[in-house]
C-alpha cells in the first residue's frame, strides 16, 4: 500500500510539476475562480434590471453575495457589484434598507476616494438610489460620511462622475430641509455651480435639478445658492433644448421665497425669454414656466405690472387655452394673483381677453381643485368695480358659478370659493340682465346680494324698472319670503317702494303685463320716492 | 374777619338781587337787558366771560349773578349755576364766587361755606373760563374745519385724479397693452412656426441621410447594362427613387470600415488571460522525446514569447501629458480663482534712489573742459617757457596720414591759457600760427 501510495504520487508527481509549470498558461485554479466571479457579477447585474428578477434575487440572498464582492481583487468585479447592488436598492426601499443595515455603504463611502472613475460611477449610483426612497434612509447616507466624498466626485474630471455625484446629492437634499441644510454645509453648492456651466447637457440638468432641490425648502438656502450667482447661469440656459426643464423648475423654486429672490430673478433679464418657454412641445416645461411665472406675479404688484408689461399675460392666457387638466393649474392661479392686487391689472387681464378662457375653464374642467381655482380667479376680477364685473358676468359667469355653488358633489374647497367668488362679484355687478337670471334659482344668502344690488339700482333708473317688471322680476320679488326687519326685507321693501301701489299688488296675481299701463302709473311722482340712503 | 367778609358778600349779594349793579366796567349792564330770553343773556355772558383772558372780574361775575337773580328758579340758596345750553355740555358753573378752590363738580358735600357762599374766587372762575373758552374754541375750530374740509376736499380730488387714478393715464395704458398683447402673441406665434418647421426640415434631413446610408450599403442592388435592378422593374413605368438613389450614392470604401481582426494576430497580441480563455481549448502538449541541442524548455519560451505588455512609465505615458498636466494645474488654479487681475507688489517702496541720467544723453553736447582744455596731470609752471621739439616740415611724421601738428602742443609764451584741440583734427599751420 505504500508503494502504491508512493508509485500514485511519483505519477502524481509529473502532473503537479506539469500544472506548476504550466500555471499560467492554462485555465489555473485562480483564473477560473476570477471568471466565475465576473459571471456572477455579471449576471446578477443584469437580471437586476428587469424588475421581476428582483424579488427572487432578493430571496435568494444576493445581498450577503455581493457585499464581499465590493471588496474584490479585480477592479471590473468591484465596479460590476457596485452596479448590481446599485441596481438593486434602487427598485426597493426594502432592499435599500438592507444595503444600509449590512454595513455596505461606510465601505462604499471608503472607497470613493481612491478607486477609478468607474468605480466612483458606480459607488454614487448606489448612493443615490439608497437615498431617493426616503429621509431615513438619505439620513443613512449622510452619517455615512458620503456627502464630503460626494462633493469630492465633484471636483472630478471625468463628467460621468460629476453627473452621479451631482444626482446623489440633489437626490439626498430633496427629502427635507435639514438634509439640504447638510448638502450646503459641506460645500457643494459652489461646484454644483460650476457643473452648470459645464458644455456636457445631461450633467447640466442634474445640476440644475440639484440645485432646485436645495432652494425649495427655505429662504436660507435659496438664498446660499443665489449668493453663489446661479441665477445668471441657470438664466442662459433657459433656451437651452434638453436643459431647460429643470432649469424652469430652480428658477421657481428660488423664486417663489420672498420678494428680494424672485426680484433678483426677474433682474437676470429672463423675461421675455421666459415667454417662450409657454409654447414648447413638452407640457411639463410649460407647466414650469407657468409656475414660474406664477411664484414671481404673486408677491407684488411691481412684479405683476412689470410681467403684464413684457406681455406675459397674453402669453399666460393662450397657454391655459393650449392645455388641458393638471398642467393648466398653475397659469389660472397666475391670472387670479394678478388680478387681486389692482383693478388696473384686474382690467389689464380683462382686456388681455382672459376672462373669456376663464370661462372655457370653469365649463370644461372635471377636476374640482382647478374648477376652485378658476372661481378663485374670476372673483379677484370682478370684484373691483362695476365695469370689471360687468366685463365678467358678460361672459355668462354667474349661472355657472351658482351651480357649482349649489351641486352636492362638488367638494367643500369648492362650494366656498365659489361662494366667495359670487359674493364678490355680485357686490360690484350692476348689469341688471345678468342679475335677473340668479334671481330665479339662487338660494337665500345668496339672493340677498342680488336683490341688495337690484335695491341700489332700480330706484334711480326707470328703463330698467319697466324692465324689470316685463321680466317678472317684481313677481319674483313679491314670492320671496323674507324675515321682517332682516336686510332682505329691507331691500325688497325698497325695490317695492320703487313702484306704486297697485303695481306691487297687482304683479303677483296677474301675468301679462301691459307696458302702457306701467308707463301711465310711472308718470306718479315716483322722484320722490327715492330710496333712504342714496 | 372771616365773619365780616361773610357778611359783606352776603349783603353784596343782596343788593344785586334787588337791582342791577352798574359796575366800573358798564359793559356788562348795557349789555344785560331784564326783557331778553334766558339763552340770549346766557350766550351774553359766555362771550363776556370769554373776553376776559383767565380770570374773571368780579364785574363779570356779578353780571352773572344778576343774571341768575332774573331766574330765581336757577339759582339755589348756596350758589348760583349757570347752565349754557349754546355751544355743548356744561356741567354747573360755579358763578359764586369763593375764596377758596372747591371742586366744582361737587355741589353740595363737603364744602367750605365761605366757597359756597362767597364770591367770586379767581380759581373757580378761571377753571370755569378754561371749560367754558374749550367748548367756545372746540365750536369755532369745528366751525372752521368744516371750511378747511371743503378746500382740502376739492384738492384731494383733483390730486387723486391727476394722479393717482388717472382715467386717461389709465386708458391709454391698457389700449398700449392690448397692442403689446398682439405684438406678444405673433411673435409666440412664429416662433412655435419656426420651431416646428425646424424640427420638421431635421426630420426630413435625417431621412434623407437614413436613405442615403441604405444605399450605400446596398450597392449591389444597383441595375447593369444587362440585368435591371430590384427597383427598377420592367413592369414599371419609371424606376423607384430608391434605383436613383443608388446611381447618386458614393460607394463605400472599405478601408473605412472597421477592420476585422483575424484570429492569429489576436492570439499573438492577447495576453496571458485571453491566452487562458475557455475559449481556447488547448490540450497540453504530446511530450516528445527532447530534441536535440541547446533548446530551451518549450514553456519557458512560451512564457518569454507570451509574456504580457508591461510598458515601462515612459512609453505609458502619453505624448500630451505634459499639456494635460499643465491644463490640470491650470484648471486646479483657475477653480478657486476669484479676481483675474495680477497683483502687483508695490516696487518703487525701497527705491531711495534718485535717478542719474547717463552721461551721454544728457549735458550739453560740447565738450566738457577735461580732456581738451586741460588734463589732470600736467604742470603749467614747468612747462612755461620750455619748447617742445619743433618737428621740420619734411620729417617723415607726415607719412603717418594724419598730419600730426606738433605746433598743437605749443604753449604761447605770453602766458595765456593753451589752446587745445582734439588730436585727431586736423588744421592747417596759419590758423596756429595766428595763436
Amino acid at each position: 500500500m505504500g508503494t502504491l501510495e508512493e508509485s500514485a504520487h511519483l505519477r502524481r508527481l509529473p502532473v503537479l510539476l506539469f500544472a506548476a509549470v504550466h500555471f499560467s498558461s492554462s485555465g489555473g485554479v485562480f483564473e477560473q475562480y476570477q471568471k466565475a466571479r465576473t459571471q456572477f457579477v455579471q449576471t446578477i447585474a443584469e437580471l437586476a434590471t428587469r424588475p421581476q428578477n428582483i424579488e427572487t434575487l432578493q430571496n435568494a440572498g444576493v445581498m450577503s453575495l455581493l457585499r464581499p464582492l465590493l471588496l474584490d481583487v479585480v477592479p471590473t468585479i468591484q465596479q460590476t457589484a457596485a452596479l448590481a447592488l446599485g441596481r438593486l436598492a434602487n427598485y426597493n426601499d426594502d432592499l435599500a434598507e438592507a444595503v444600509v443595515q449590512g454595513d455596505i455603504l461606510p465601505q462604499l463611502v471608503y472607497s470613493l476616494s481612491d478607486q477609478n472613475r468607474f468605480y466612483k460611477k458606480a459607488a454614487a449610483f448606489v448612493l443615490r438610489a439608497v437615498a431617493k426612497h426616503s429621509p431615513e434612509l438619505a439620513q443613512a447616507v449622510v452619517d455615512c460620511g458620503a456627502l464630503e466624498a460626494l462633493v469630492i466626485c465633484l471636483e472630478e474630471f471625468d463628467p460621468g462622475v460629476k453627473e452621479a455625484a451631482a444626482w446623489a446629492l440633489g437626490y439626498i437634499a430633496r427629502h427635507n430641509a435639514e438634509l439640504s441644510q447638510a448638502v450646503v454645509d459641506a460645500g457643494a453648492v459652489p461646484l454644483l455651480v460650476l457643473c452648470v456651466q459645464e458644455p456636457e447637457v445631461a450633467l447640466k440638468r442634474i445640476a440644475a435639478s440639484a440645485l432646485s432641490d436645495i432652494s425649495k425648502h427655505s429662504p436660507e438656502l435659496a438664498q446660499t445658492v443665489v449668493d453663489a450667482g446661479a441665477i445668471a447661469h441657470l438664466a442662459q440656459m433657459i433656451l437651452n433644448p434638453d436643459a431647460k426643464l429643470k432649469v424652469f423648475s430652480a428658477l421657481s423654486q428660488i423664486a417663489k421665497h420672498s420678494v428680494d429672490l424672485a426680484e433678483m430673478v426677474v433682474e437676470a433679464e429672463i423675461f421675455p425669454a421666459v415667454l417662450t418657454g409657454l409654447k414648447d412641445s413638452d407640457e411639463y416645461v410649460k407647466k414650469n414656466v407657468a409656475t414660474l411665472i406664477r411664484e414671481i406675479a404673486k408677491h407684488t404688484p411691481e412684479l405683476s405690472q412689470l410681467i403684464a408689461n413684457t406681455g406675459g399675460i397674453a402669453a399666460v392666457v393662450d397657454y391655459i387655452g393650449e392645455c388641458n387638466g393638471n398642467v393648466r393649474l398653475p397659469g389660472i392661479m397666475m391670472l387670479g394673483y394678478v388680478a387681486a392686487h389692482s383693478d388696473t391689472l384686474a382690467m389689464a387681464v380683462i382686456v388681455s381677453k382672459g376672462v373669456p378662457q376663464l370661462a372655457i375653464c370653469l365649463s370644461e374642467e372635471k377636476e374640482d381643485h382647478i374648477k376652485a381655482a378658476t372661481a378663485w380667479a374670476l372673483g379677484q376680477i370682478g370684484r373691483h368695480t362695476p365695469e370689471h364685473a360687468r366685463a365678467v358676468t358678460a361672459a355668462n359667469i354667474l349661472p355657472k358659478l351658482l351651480s357649482l355653488y349649489m351641486d352636492t358633489e362638488s367638494s367643500e374647497d369648492l362650494q366656498l370659493k365659489a361662494k366667495k367668488a359670487l359674493k364678490n362679484i355680485l357686490q360690484k355687478c350692476t348689469h341688471l340682465p345678468a342679475l335677473e337670471t340668479l334671481l330665479h334659482d339662487a338660494p337665500t344668502s345668496i339672493l340677498k346680494h342680488v336683490v341688495g344690488q337690484f335695491s341700489k339700482v332700480l330706484p334711480h333708473d326707470s328703463k330698467a324698472r319697466r324692465l324689470f317688471v316685463t321680466s317678472g322680476g317684481l313677481k319674483k320679488i313679491q314670492e320671496i319670503k323674507a324675515e321682517p326687519g332682516s336686510s332682505l326685507q329691507e331691500y325688497i321693501n325698497t325695490i317695492n317702494n320703487c313702484y306704486p301701489e297697485e303695481i306691487v299688488r297687482w304683479v303677483p296675481l296677474a301675468h301679462g303685463i301691459r307696458v302702457s299701463n306701467i308707463t301711465a302709473c310711472e308718470d306718479d311722482p315716483l322722484g320722490h320716492r327715492k330710496s333712504r340712503g342714496h | 374777619m372771616a365773619k365780616g367778609a361773610k357778611q359783606l358778600q352776603r349783603g353784596e349779594n343782596r343788593k344785586e338781587r334787588q337791582q342791577p349793579r352798574t359796575s366800573a366796567a358798564c359793559w356788562p349792564s348795557c349789555v344785560l337787558r331784564r326783557d331778553e330770553t334766558p339763552c340770549q343773556e346766557q350766550l351774553k355772558l359766555v362771550v363776556i366771560l370769554l373776553r376776559s383772558e383767565y380770570s374773571i372780574r368780579p364785574s363779570d361775575a356779578c353780571a352773572l349773578s344778576w343774571c341768575q337773580s332774573s331766574r330765581p328758579s336757577l339759582v339755589s340758596p348756596h350758589f348760583c349755576q349757570v347752565q349754557v345750553d349754546q355751544s355743548g355740555q356744561l356741567g354747573p358753573l360755579w358763578a359764586a364766587s369763593g375764596t377758596g378752590s372747591a371742586d366744582p363738580g361737587l355741589p353740595d358735600r363737603g364744602m367750605r361755606e365761605e366757597e359756597r357762599k362767597g364770591p367770586c374766587g379767581h380759581r373757580y372762575l378761571n377753571r370755569m373760563a378754561i371749560i367754558i373758552q374749550k367748548n367756545w374754541r372746540g365750536y369755532l375750530g369745528r366751525k372752521y374745519f368744516r371750511k378747511m374740509m371743503k378746500i382740502q376736499k376739492r384738492w384731494r380730488s383733483y390730486y387723486v385724479r391727476k394722479y393717482i387714478h388717472n382715467y386717461y393715464a389709465i386708458k391709454s395704458y391698457l389700449e398700449g397693452l392690448t397692442v403689446k398683447n398682439a405684438i406678444i402673441r405673433e411673435k409666440l406665434n412664429e416662433y412655435v412656426e419656426t420651431t416646428l418647421k425646424r424640427q420638421e426640415e431635421m426630420a426630413l434631413d435625417n431621412e434623407e441621410r437614413r436613405k442615403d446610408y441604405q444605399a450605400q450599403r446596398t450597392h449591389y442592388l444597383i441595375s447593369t447594362e444587362l440585368r435591371p435592378g430590384v427597383f427598377n422593374s420592367p413592369f414599371r413605368l419609371f424606376p423607384d427613387e430608391m434605383e436613383f438613389r443608388l446611381q447618386r450614392c458614393r460607394p463605400q470604401i472599405h478601408s473605412a470600415l472597421p477592420v476585422c481582426e483575424t484570429d492569429h494576430t489576436t492570439r499573438a497580441s492577447g495576453s496571458a488571460a485571453s491566452f487562458t480563455s475557455a475559449s481556447m481549448q488547448r490540450l497540453p502538449p504530446i511530450s516528445k522525446k527532447k530534441l536535440q541541442g541547446p533548446f530551451r524548455d518549450p514553456a519557458e519560451v512560451l512564457q518569454q514569447r507570451l509574456k504580457p505588455l508591461e510598458p515601462t512609465l515612459r512609453v505609458a505615458t502619453s505624448i500630451t501629458s505634459m499639456e494635460e498636466a499643465r491644463k490640470e494645474l491650470k484648471r486646479e488654479e483657475e477653480r478657486g480663482r476669484v479676481n483675474n487681475k495680477l497683483f502687483y507688489p508695490f516696487s518703487k517702496a525701497d527705491n531711495n534712489t534718485k535717478y542719474e541720467p547717463s552721461i551721454h544723453s544728457s549735458g550739453s553736447p560740447e565738450l566738457i573742459a577735461y580732456g581738451s582744455k586741460h588734463f589732470r596731470d600736467e604742470n603749467l609752471e614747468l612747462l612755461q617757457g620750455k619748447k617742445t621739439p619743433r618737428p621740420k616740415p619734411d620729417s617723415p611724421v607726415k607719412d603717418l596720414g594724419v598730419a600730426v601738428d606738433w605746433s598743437l602742443f605749443i604753449y604761447p609764451d605770453s602766458g595765456q591759457k593753451p589752446l587745445r584741440r582734439n588730436i585727431g583734427c586736423v588744421e592747417s599751420r596759419e590758423v596756429i600760427l595766428e595763436l
